[in-house]
């Protein structure tokens, strides 16, 4: 059963085994395992319920960043450095996601262990994994779903004589429409949307979509028993006037890499550690544009079929960085979002949008080590501080240069860097350029849309959040089902591990109902 | 994926900025009131006065240049669709976009200028703001990097300029949010969507 806006038409007290606040990759998972178990689960999702059956996903950026995405797509780090990427609907950020499904490497996993994480290791989760990809059709990207700025990305790469990969896709019967990030209109793409939520309603669970929690709630003996949320009129975004009281056993708090720690910090919740919001990763994304001399139309089929890992741990000298610490993939981006991240204005940004369809561009992933922090405002808004910094940097300007190399390689006449003066990269020997391009605030436009660590997982109550059971330290009865409790980045599109984990998490919750 | 807009903290930290610069202009003679060029569906915008719909509109004409048989910026009504949206944000960007508006307006005056960005002519507002796209001022190259970003959004998300740029469209028929800032639906009352 899902309620929506519409269906609220007086305050709601509810009293259910467990909360989920969330229905990403970690809640929609922890709630379809819990329910399946015989427990009774209320999902809260603070964003609205859309479906490709009432035509709601009509692959309109316009659209679908109002739908979709958190701050409507229009939210920034306080610097106005990156653009934070993140889901606000049913099935969370799972709906606009590109659908690569990495398992987190075993030795980030080893990372993990290091840093007290338990129960965590690549041998623990991989029946987890087996089980989602199973679930999820996980599977290599198959020849026909290159488009051509895939191919052009494995010539370049060939050339170059790195390894690619075909990315593991979580899709079934994809009609190569290439509207992924605005969600899929023929449910193909295996988002929690078409996945873990309907499971969970089928073995009981109930969502209210459009419903905002304001406070997770404790007893006197500071045990999580239940929320406190507002309804929300989606013709508005903002509160209905009428309101959510729900108690429970336990809350499971997955909100996402963005929104769980807000939560929590807006509910005063304890935080003896300081470490509430902070260690704040967020992956963050440079885009280089480049122009073909042929149609490359990269907005068709799907994003990101082929990459390389070739570069996804920095190497070292010591302590002097020397190379990598990112992934590197085609990119793609539709036409009205192309239209934004290419430099200039007036005539000077026409005549790239004359040649839109000869564009083609890569991206990197940067697996970032400087971390940021979630904060509050007076009006308990929160504010997202971050800055790509220190080693950080020498990774984003490292991964620029190997965007453009793999550009060159693939045949692009020009390499259009998208900072302020729209700086022009023709050939190999202009790439140290990019030693000098201005990537400080709002020159350069970053994306960030895997966040990570601001409630982190640690065996130490004094510098980590919660513990390997998901359960936090300060506060029984809550735990953590989402990016926000690794202690690093995964170093790869964390939707898979989101989910293995949140197997992890239900199964300790499960423990503790008894 | 996408890139953001929002420059908040500058923004915020620049209000006081704006403030001086306007009170400068003022003192100076300098502002007179600006001619509403919108169309008159747009003389009621939801979340910015008529004045700043004005700036944002002469703007959105610098930074977008139509190709042949495509619509204007004003057109698109670029500008009263920014206004729309800032209506379902939750304060925060209304507040940049107001300061990044008054920073334009009156940023010539640090150039020289003895009249605002809406009275300068179009090659000096060219030129105006190529001087914020490249200022190593954070808080101007910021302003004008924010408003460029929607109005370049708020334009190409207008269907009849796709043809024009190489773009086939969608599959699917397009469905209107219940909060929608679609160049359709501003002629209604906000909040007016039909459950």
């Amino acid at each position: 059963m899902i309620l929506e806006y519409t269906g609220v038409t007086a305050d709601r007290h509810e009293r259910v085994d467990v909360v989920v606040i969330g229905s990403g990759c970690g809640g929609a998972t922890v709630a379809k395992e819990l329910a399946a178990a015989g427990h009774s689960v209320l999902i809260l999702e603070r964003g609205g319920y859309y479906t490709s059956g009432r035509g709601d996903l009509d692959q309109r950026a316009d659209d679908m960043l109002a739908r979709i995405d958190g701050g409507r797509g229009l939210d920034t780090t306080t610097n106005g450095q990156i653009g934070l990427l993140y889901g606000n609907c049913v099935g969370g950020a799972s709906v606009h996601y590109w659908a690569d499904s990495w398992r987190i490497p075993a030795d980030r996993c080893a990372r993990y262990a290091t840093l007290g994480v338990e129960g965590h290791e690549d041998s623990d989760l991989a029946p987890h994994y087996a089980r989602i990809e199973r679930d999820l059709n996980v599977h290599p990207a198959p020849p026909e779903y290159y488009n051509r700025m895939n191919l052009l990305f494995d010539q370049g790469a060939g050339r170059l004589g790195w390894h690619v990969e075909p990315v593991p896709q979580a899709r079934k019967g994809c009609l190569k429409s290439g509207h992924c990030y605005q969600g899929c209109s023929f449910d193909a793409k295996q988002s929690q949307l078409v996945t873990h939520i309907p499971d969970a309603l089928a073995a009981g669970a109930v969502l209210f979509a459009d419903c905002r929690v304001d406070a997770i709630t404790t007893d006197a003996g500071g045990r999580a028993s239940g929320v406190r949320a507002s309804f929300l009129d989606r013709r508005s975004g903002r509160p209905s006037g009428h309101t959510l009281v729900a108690e429970s056993r336990c809350v499971v708090l997955a909100a996402g890499g963005y929104g769980s720690a807000v939560i929590w910090l807006r509910s005063r919740l304890p935080n003896g550690s300081g470490q509430v919001g902070k260690n704040l990763y967020c992956n963050p994304v440079p885009y280089l544009h480049a122009i073909f001399p042929d149609v490359v139309e990269q907005w068709s089929n799907i994003p990101t079929a082929t990459g390389t890992s070739d570069f996804r741990l920095a190497r070292y000298d010591g302590d002097r960085y020397l190379e990598g610490g990112y992934l590197l993939h085609p990119n793609q981006l539709q036409p009205e979002l192309l239209a934004v991240t290419l430099p200039g204005f007036g005539i000077e940004h026409r005549r790239l949008m004359d040649v839109l369809p000869r564009m083609g561009g890569a991206v990197a992933w940067i697996d970032d080590e400087m971390p940021g922090e979630i904060t509050l405002d007076r009006r308990g808004r929160p504010l997202y501080h971050y800055e790509i910094r220190g080693v950080d940097e020498l990774k984003t300007r490292d991964a620029m240069k190997k965007q453009a190399l793999v550009l060159l390689a693939a045949g692009a006449t020009e390499v259009i860097i998208p900072d302020t003066p729209g700086t022009r990269i023709r050939d190999q020997h202009e790439i140290a350029r990019l030693d000098d391009v201005d990537i400080a605030n709002g020159a350069f436009l970053f994306g960030a849309p895997h966040p990570a660590g601001s409630l982190r997982m640690g065996a130490d109550a004094r510098t980590s959040v919660v513990r390997s059971t998901h359960e936090a330290h300060e506060v029984p009865g809550l735990f953590v089902a989402d990016p926000s409790a690794f202690p690093l980045p995964p170093s790869v599109d964390p939707s898979l591990g989101i989910m293995a984990w949140s197997y992890v998490a239900a199964n300790a919750v499960r423990a503790h109902l008894g | 994926m996408v890139v953001g807009l929002s420059r908040r903290g500058f923004l915020q930290a620049g209000l006081l900025t704006s403030g001086a610069l306007l009170g400068a202009a003022v003192l100076a003679g300098c502002v007179r009131s600006i001619p509403d060029t919108e169309p008159p569906g747009d003389a009621y915008p939801d979340v910015l006065s008529r004045r700043e719909l004005a700036i944002l509109a002469a703007l959105a004409d610098r930074v977008i240049t139509p190709a042949a048989g495509t619509p204007t910026a004003r057109d698109a009504r670029v500008a009263r669709r920014i206004d729309r949206e800032l209506a379902f944000n939750d304060g925060s960007l209304a507040g940049d976009v107001r300061a990044a508006l008054t920073l334009i307006e009156y940023g010539p005056f640090l150039d020289f200028h003895l009249r605002p960005f809406t009275r300068l002519s179009p090659a000096e507002q060219d030129t105006f703001l190529h001087t914020c796209a490249e200022s190593g001022w954070t808080l101007r190259r910021n302003a004008f990097g924010g408003l460029r970003f929607l109005c370049l959004f708020f334009y190409y998300t207008d269907d009849r300029t796709w043809r024009s740029i190489g773009y086939g469209g969608t599959m699917v028929d397009r469905k209107l949010p219940e909060a929608a800032n679609a160049r359709e639906v501003l002629d209604q009352p906000l909040g007016s969507a039909r459950a």
